[in-house]
């Protein structure tokens, strides 16, 4: 069982980043950021490219309505046929919206890091050699290998074994 | 939203949909700021680490493969950036870390509960004081393992994957950071076995 | 003039064969010895030692590790040195001298009369062995041998 003591101490360091990171400054600042960086991209009816040609027709139509008599009707403009034609066209001048905001295409250069060779061969000409080995207790056993180019040699005794 | 994985995410994100990168932001936003208070021990330096961290990992997407887990390959960058910072802010001595005169940026102060018996308040307080002044006498690296471990509940091999160091090294770091803890809150650090 | 070649002679004499030292040709060698507990019982990684550190992790599978001695012996040719360790072990090193380019080390681990591992080590270059496996209380032991430092 643990020092209870050292359990205590542990617990109020936790207590001590959780009240620091559950901070009102903290939760502020984090929508800042995200607003200012990662703001949600609105439904794409009300992005601009489409919003603006829609609210222009729509207020062409409404105008059209009040200045052409009522019997004249059937030669309206069909406002949503355009809409959706200008989606279409907008896709082929944006190629599509997934692709307009690209994010940053930082070429900063960093390489990353490449995985660590090891080098497993044991190594014949050992700088240490095990002679002789024996114990009154129990089987022995003698281990050796080169790490890292680190010669390690074990020596053990399984007591009771 | 709470089916999307990380891995998702990132991939979403990486198509380019900064919406995807702002749930991954929101869902690991605390942790990594809590990462890098852990090591600065400072409020304003962590926010700009914090935001710097994010902005570096949207920006070198696509460099993540995808070897190991996203949160693991994002809490290197945080910790190596707070790191980084921790040293920085020393040789320049610009700002004083240990300087506690700016209030605004410790931890917060805990409103007393009147409930509370006073007595147990002031031993809280003192717990903080001391909690502060042992994590001032740890180096960035030690204080780095002892928040993945202690706050974050990483296993030697999560902290070594994201730390870059041996296991051997994450144990020996977090044994002296445990201690120092303990020795400056007056507590005698032994595991006893009962 | 001769006397002076030959006093000569002798300085360079004396310095070339001060100046390639072997680990063959030494009257005694140094060891350095660090007692640890390995143990699975809690987490502990007390091991001074940061150029073994991480090959004990990877080696063995304990939980923890604590440091209890660290030593310096100096042992003299077909001199014993002996080491107390924890719990009435005791670590015998002998000296046994040079074969070839190899010189020659015993290490014995007893208690009382028990012979718990013994071993002759031929040692060329610096190395480390790691010599265990006696139980102690809420571990077992691991002797850290260090040659050529």
């Amino acid at each position: 069982m643990k020092n209870r003591r050292i359990d205590d101490v542990l617990k109020s360091y936790r207590g001590y980043l959780d009240e620091a990171v559950h901070d009102s400054v903290v939760r502020s600042r984090k929508k800042d950021f995200l607003a200012a960086h990662f703001r949600p991209e609105p439904f794409w009816g009300f992005q601009p490219v489409f919003l603006l040609p829609a609210i222009m027709l729509a207020a062409i139509f409404f105008l059209f309505q009040s200045l052409v008599p009522p019997r004249l009707a059937y030669i309206y403009p069909q406002p949503l046929k355009n809409v959706i034609a200008s989606e279409t066209q907008s896709t082929k001048e944006h190629g599509g919206f997934v692709r307009r905001f690209s994010g940053g295409q930082s070429q900063s250069g960093i390489a990353s890091v490449a995985e660590p060779l090891r080098n497993d061969e044991f190594n014949q000409g050992l700088p240490i050699r095990v002679e002789r080995i024996n114990s009154q207790v129990g089987p022995t056993m003698v281990f050796q290998t080169n790490r890292d180019n680190i010669p390690v040699t074990i020596v053990w005794v399984f007591v009771g074994g | 939203m709470a089916d999307d994985s990380d891995e998702l995410l990132v991939a979403q994100a990486k198509a380019g949909s900064k919406e995807a990168y702002g749930k991954l932001v929101d869902r690991h936003y605390e942790m990594v700021y809590g990462l890098s208070y852990g090591v600065l021990n400072h409020r304003e330096s962590s926010l700009d680490v914090t935001q710097e961290v994010f902005l570096k990992v949207f920006a070198d997407l696509e460099k993540y493969q995808g070897r190991s887990k996203f949160k693991t390959w994002l809490y290197r960058v945080a910790v190596n950036a707070a790191i980084d910072c921790r040293r920085r802010i020393r040789y320049t001595d610009s700002i004083d870390l240990t300087d506690v005169s700016d209030d605004e940026d410790r931890a917060p102060l805990v409103i007393p509960d009147p409930k509370q018996d006073p007595l147990e308040s002031a031993a809280q307080s003192e717990m903080r004081d001391g909690i502060e002044k042992a994590l001032n006498q740890l180096s960035p690296d030690q204080r780095a393992v002892l928040t993945l471990r202690e706050w974050q509940g990483f296993s030697y091999e999560e902290i070594a994957e994201a730390l870059h160091i041996e296991i051997g090294t994450v144990m020996s770091r977090l044994f002296y950071a445990r201690r120092r803890l303990a020795e400056v809150l007056g507590v005698r650090y032994k595991e006893e076995v009962l | 003039m001769r006397k002076n070649h030959l006093i000569l002679f002798c300085l360079i004499a004396s310095f070339l064969a001060g100046s390639f030292p072997t680990l063959a040709a030494d009257d005694s060698i140094r060891v350095k010895v660090t007692v640890l507990r390995a143990s699975n019982e809690g987490s502990d990684f007390d091991f001074d030692n940061d150029a073994y550190r991480d090959e004990l992790v990877k080696l063995f599978s304990y939980k923890s590790y604590h440091q209890l001695d660290v030593k310096a012996a100096e042992l003299q040719k077909a001199d014993r040195s002996i080491i107390s360790l924890p719990e009435g072990y005791e670590l015998v090193l002998t000296y046994q001298g040079v074969e070839g380019e190899r010189v020659m080390v015993q290490a014995l681990v007893r208690k009382n009369t028990t012979q718990y591992v013994y071993t002759l080590l031929s040692i060329q270059n610096p190395g480390v062995v790691f010599v265990g496996g006696p139980n102690v209380k809420d571990g077992v032991l691991v002797i850290v041998l260090e040659t050529g430092f």
